[in-house]
């Protein structure tokens, strides 16, 4: 009995100010991942060459944010798994709390920083375009508009709060037991090769066009959500009982 | 090795992630003031780019060719193989003429590699007038109209008023030469801003040389003769 009872929500977003002030490193790496990812996509094009009747010749060369934005995504999946790592749980234990607001600021950050993320990596369009833009002279690009932008921003924070709670699922059985970390690689990487080569290849197809071959964003947002939250919801049941400091 | 590269690259970004995120955290706590500056300025510069770049739209966006589809370009096809010309939009017609013809019509090309189409429809009566629409080439690359940078090939009517007979010379279309460079969105970006959604993001192109319409008197004679494809309308 205490004169001032806290309340979760005010504990997990007290929690939530201070990681965000305390995890500079996040941001920090998110700037440095695009940065290397814009180096990269400048010298990196796809196009081709096209003839006609002897008399046409057209030469085109494509450039895309298609490595910012991958490398956005490996980003959030990293970040939350190294999120659930001893280092990062025992900063938390410099304010009183509990293994609940302790998981449900951490989620708070990561949606924050997926936010952020997806945003900077649609962002990086524009800066790709307008360099292209002065290196090459002419360009021919889609002009910016709020019905094609606002989409691609939720398309981007979407995917990137997939990513990341997969890997924050990810980080909290590898915290459970050690043992998980080849039972994860078996899954992720040895058993595709093995049902590829048996051709049972529809199963991860079916995986990846679950959410990249949906055509209804309202539904794709959906699908999102309740794989994110059965994801965090699994890692915080599963690492409840886990001693304070391991 | 070269197939390799991506995952090394891969590889090499998560351990610098793994390092930045573990090892190296101290460095960005004790510069973190500079950490979220420096992460603030490059906010702040894609925001300046994007406002740059949504002011240049006007000036970039203006030579930006329409956006067609495949359906776009058969369905002239279509349209003229069912002898509907009034349905063929004028912005794809270069030019109509009228001419005099008595008995017959000899039409070749000299396009070589790339024959082209003659639509033919006969009249119901025999007016002695060859009415001819010249279509517009077409070229689409990457779901792009540029089918406006391609120049019309010439064409040459001759008659001869002895014998009676006619002939139209499609000429070779002129050399042409188009470089360009376009930028598009990654891939996962445009799943709900394009409309269909293309099955790849792999580069297409597409190419018609000029295709022209003949409405001839019923019983005039007409040969075919090089290069030229003739397409009889019912």
């Amino acid at each position: 009995m205490y004169l001032t009872e806290p309340k979760l929500i005010d504990v997990v977003k007290k929690q939530f100010l201070f990681k965000l002030k305390a995890y500079p490193s996040i941001f920090g790496s998110l700037l440095l991942v695009q940065a290397l990812a814009l180096v990269l996509s400048f010298n990196s094009n796809s196009g081709g060459s096209m003839t006609s009747n002897e008399t046409l010749f057209v030469t085109y060369s494509t450039y895309t944010n298609e490595i910012p934005f991958v490398f956005t995504l490996f980003w959030a999946f990293l970040t939350a798994t190294l999120l659930t790592t001893t280092a990062y749980r025992n900063d938390a234990f410099v304010f009183i709390t509990t293994r609940t607001s302790h998981h449900l600021s951490s989620i708070l950050l990561l949606l924050f920083a997926s936010f952020i993320g997806g945003l900077t990596a649609v962002l990086t369009g524009p800066l790709l375009t307008l360099i292209t833009y002065l290196r090459k002279g002419s360009l021919l690009v889609e002009p910016i508009h709020l019905s094609t932008f606002i989409p691609q921003v939720a398309t981007a924070f979407a995917y990137a709060v997939l990513f990341a709670s997969i890997g924050y699922l990810l980080g909290s059985f590898i915290q459970l037991s050690r043992w998980f970390v080849p039972i994860i690689i078996v899954v992720l990487v040895v058993l595709p090769y093995l049902l590829l080569a048996v051709s049972v290849v529809p199963t991860m197809e079916q995986v990846i066009g679950f959410f990249g071959a949906e055509k209804s964003m309202s539904l794709f947002l959906v699908k999102v959500a309740v794989t994110s939250l059965v994801s965090f919801t699994i890692s915080i049941v599963t690492t409840m009982k886990m001693e304070v400091r391991k | 090795m070269t197939a390799l590269l991506p995952f090394l690259l891969i590889i090499f970004i998560g351990i610098a992630l793994y390092f930045i995120l573990t090892k190296a955290r101290s460095i960005f706590r004790v510069n973190k003031k500079w950490t979220y500056r420096l992460f603030i300025g490059y906010v702040f510069l894609l925001l300046i780019a994007t406002g740059i770049v949504a002011v240049l739209d006007t000036k970039i966006g203006a030579s930006l060719p329409d956006k067609v589809t495949a359906k776009d370009f058969y369905e002239m096809d279509n349209l003229l193989g069912k002898g509907d010309l009034s349905s063929v939009e004028a912005s794809q017609i270069s030019s109509e003429h009228t001419y005099e013809v008595k008995d017959s019509l000899r039409i070749s090309s000299l396009n070589f590699y790339s024959p082209n189409n003659v639509y033919l429809e006969r009249k119901p009566t025999n007016d002695g007038l060859v009415e001819m629409t010249v279509l517009k080439p077409v070229l689409i690359v990457n779901d792009r109209d540029f089918s406006e940078r391609l120049p019309i090939n010439k064409l040459h009517w001759t008659s001869d008023p002895t014998t009676g007979s006619a002939k139209l010379l499609i000429s070779e279309q002129p050399p042409t030469q188009i470089n360009f460079v376009s930028f598009k969105y990654a891939f996962m970006l445009r799943q709900f801003t394009e409309h269909p959604r293309r099955s790849s993001s792999f580069d297409s192109s597409m190419h018609r040389g000029v295709d022209i319409y003949l409405r001839v008197p019923k019983n005039l004679l007409v040969q075919g003769e090089d290069y030229v494809q003739i397409i009889y309308v019912d």
